[in-house]
């Protein structure tokens, strides 16, 4: 069953091997649907208790796992079929050449492919193989229009992120030291959290701390975010998405799984102290930098932060409603981000730039656009009736319920900046007056309805919670045996 | 009895001093040539202690280790390195933001805080105790040339050194990984850095240079 994740692969290779541009197209969206029908399988079965194993428990499918890789192949189809306009667009201002855009289908499948391997590995050498290789191959699309900027960010990027890492695979050795030193040694991690009430406390410690600093880098978790904001904002539009929406939630998920070890070996006061740091320092910085921001899609990639900052927020507090938000909130994150990178990659096709300054009043020239950018930009600031207004309300409940009145008062503190700041530059312009100069309204069907579907799922997961989600989420609590 | 003559001598200690030795090096050379051939060295090194390693503890999946750590960063990296070198066709020289001095003593300061900080409560594994401490220095000394130098590929070469370093630390705490592993975080650093030299030449196309100091205009 586990099999399935080779679908991108082999449609990357297939890519390779072809010399058109006009089939890729098609076969990445094909991979992609297959990708999220072969995920939407998986977490059918998980909803009913079963647990998929592959090559000898090295790949392990459980809730938990079955829950991300639902949200990775969900999101990477919307992402496929999105790209087919908006890169044809790119293509006809020439901002990308044919030969550069085949190569990015190529790498699109790849990047795919590396993201679906994170959530399957139950080894954590492989969980650490499969987030070094997403950051090779993303690192390739964010330069992929070989521009100045782009290149710089790529390389930023790349460097950043591989020294960070680094100390995640100094943190797996030591967990590997930790298992042999209590008798077998391992990097199972089934092994692992069976064995960790055994396991040397001060020993998992150190472990646990290399590793928030490696996948934490990775994760865009401040102060360790430097080079999100770059990469993010030069990225081509999907690839943003992508990086925004899954692959923070990818690396963050690494955590998690560490977590769950340290939680058994060292007690849970440990992780949360270090969870709740980062979580905090992730809100405020970027709370900040948000309301500087004149480039639309540098807004973003601050809010990206801010919201890994919320998750590992609430993820450290934990507890089963703490874990539920975190988890509820990976999946409302994964859904409005990238929506809101689609509007903007709308926006620029239309107004050849994402500067708050210079685009306004999208309403008069693209209301569809202009009405879904404004509710995305609602959502992301954690306003009713949008889906992420209802984890963080959860999160608020579980800080009141453990009466962390000081926690509570930063995050609602730092909520009002970013509210403040996502009203002040999208209310201009999707709302405002609209500018004087404005290109020919473009219109790409496929991805209209992407952005429809989307903009209606934001809205119904504000609304209720459907059941079949919520067992999902229960289970996948389960999974990481809180 | 070889074995008796290892531990006498403390072998292993003294593979770990001369990596650590030639980092120090590093932080001081003034040719990028140079800084290749020292982490070259640097990777035999490696590549012996693991050898030693495996002889000593009676571990013969360690030298397939010690053959993968040959073959990718003692052949095939610096290869592609150098041909990266010739490409870029770059000046010779380093140009480092300090002097080689200062550069020097920062690196010795660092060597002094790692063995005055570590404490050996937490690792008590016996002969390689001290290596783990060097990994440590070797690494941090990494990072300090990573920072301090205005040239591209000297980040790359900083790089490479830190994951020997990492290496090191790897295999004195636990002798190796599963091989399976250890085979995929090889393969992942070899593209890591075909990615890299990727980009440096990139970076000489749209930049006309390979300093770093032109890749400053994203900020805030």
């Amino acid at each position: 069953m586990l099999y399935g994740v080779l679908i991108p692969l082999a449609a990357a290779l297939i890519l390779m091997a072809s010399k058109r541009l006009k089939p890729a197209e098609y076969i990445t969206v094909l991979a992609a649907g297959a990708g999220a029908l072969w995920a939407g399988t998986i977490a059918f079965y998980a909803l009913y208790g079963y647990v998929f194993d592959g090559l000898g428990g090295l790949f392990r499918a459980d809730a938990l796992s079955a829950y991300i890789l639902l949200i990775i192949a969900g999101l990477s189809f919307a992402t496929a079929v999105y790209s087919v306009g908006y890169m044809r667009g790119e293509l006809s201002r020439l901002a990308i050449t044919e030969k550069a855009l085949k190569f990015y289908y190529v790498l699109f499948n790849l990047f795919v492919f590396t993201m679906m391997l994170i959530p399957i590995s139950n080894n954590l050498a492989f969980l650490w193989i499969a987030i070094e290789a997403t950051t090779l191959v993303s690192a390739l699309l964010v330069g992929i229009y070989k521009r100045q900027n782009s290149i710089e960010a790529a390389w930023k990027y790349i460097i950043l992120c591989t020294v960070g890492i680094t100390f995640a695979l100094l943190g797996t050795f030591v967990i590997y030291y930790a298992s042999a030193e209590a008798g077998t040694g391992t990097l199972d991690w089934t092994e692992l959290s069976r064995m960790a009430h055994g396991l040397n406390p001060a020993t998992v410690r150190l472990a646990f701390i290399l590793i928030i600093v490696g996948y934490g880098t990775k994760a865009g978790l401040a102060p360790v975010h430097n080079w999100l904001p770059d990469a993010h904002s030069e990225a081509p539009t999907p690839v943003s998405a992508l990086l925004s929406g899954i692959l923070l939630n990818c690396a963050f998920y690494g955590v998690m799984r560490f977590a769950a070890i340290a939680d058994k070996s060292c007690g849970h006061a440990f992780v949360q102290e270090i969870m709740v740091f980062f979580g905090l320092a992730s809100i405020i910085i970027p709370a900040i930098f948000i309301l500087i921001q004149s480039n639309a899609k540098r807004l973003l990639a601050y809010s990206s932060i801010e919201h890994m900052g919320i998750i590992a927020l609430a993820f450290g507090i934990g507890g089963v409603w703490g874990i539920y938000a975190a988890l509820l909130h990976i999946l409302n994150h994964a859904l409005g981000k990238p929506l809101m990178f689609f509007v903007m990659g709308r926006v620029h096709s239309q107004y050849h730039s994402v500067e708050m300054g210079e685009v306004r009043g999208v309403l008069g020239v693209n209301p569809l656009i202009a009405v879904i950018g404004f509710a995305g930009a609602m959502c992301l600031a954690g306003m009713p009736p949008f889906n992420i207004f209802l984890s963080e309300f959860l999160m608020i409940k579980t800080l009141a319920a453990g009466s962390y009145w000081g926690i509570m008062a930063t995050f609602l503190a730092a909520s009002g900046f970013v509210f403040y700041g996502f009203l002040k530059g999208f209310g201009g312009m999707f709302l405002g007056k609209p500018s004087l100069e404005h290109g020919e309204p473009v219109s790409f069907r496929a991805s209209d309805t992407v952005l429809v579907v989307m903009g209606m799922g934001i809205l119904l997961l504000g609304l209720s919670i459907p059941g079949p989600l919520n067992k999902l989420i229960n289970l996948s609590i389960g999974a990481l045996g809180v | 009895m070889a074995r008796n003559w290892l531990q006498a001598y403390s072998v292993l200690d003294f593979i770990a001093v001369g990596m650590l030795l030639s980092v120090i090096a590093v932080s001081s050379q003034k040719r990028l040539e140079s800084c290749v051939r020292t982490y070259v060295l640097n990777s035999w090194l490696l590549a012996a202690f693991v050898t030693v390693s495996a002889f000593y503890m009676g571990m013969p999946h360690l030298y397939i280790a010690a053959a993968l750590t040959v073959l990718s960063k003692c052949f095939l990296i610096p290869y592609f390195l150098r041909k990266v070198l010739r490409q870029l066709r770059v000046t010779h020289d380093v140009e480092p933001y300090i002097s080689a001095p200062l550069s020097l003593l920062a690196a010795f300061a660092l060597v002094v805080v790692v063995f005055s900080f570590v404490s050996q409560g937490v690792f008590v594994t016996g002969v390689t105790r001290n290596a783990l401490k060097i990994a440590i220095s070797i690494i941090l000394i990494s990072l300090f040339v990573m920072m301090t130098r205005k040239k591209a590929i000297t980040q790359v070469i900083g790089l490479l050194i830190m994951e020997n370093g990492l290496f090191l630390a790897g295999f004195s705490l636990t002798y190796g990984m599963p091989i399976i592993a250890e085979l995929g975080v090889v393969f992942d650093m070899l593209m890591g850095v075909i990615i890299l030299g990727l980009f440096l030449t990139q970076i000489k196309k749209a930049f006309v240079s390979v300093d770093l100091d032109k890749l400053t205009t994203l900020k805030g």
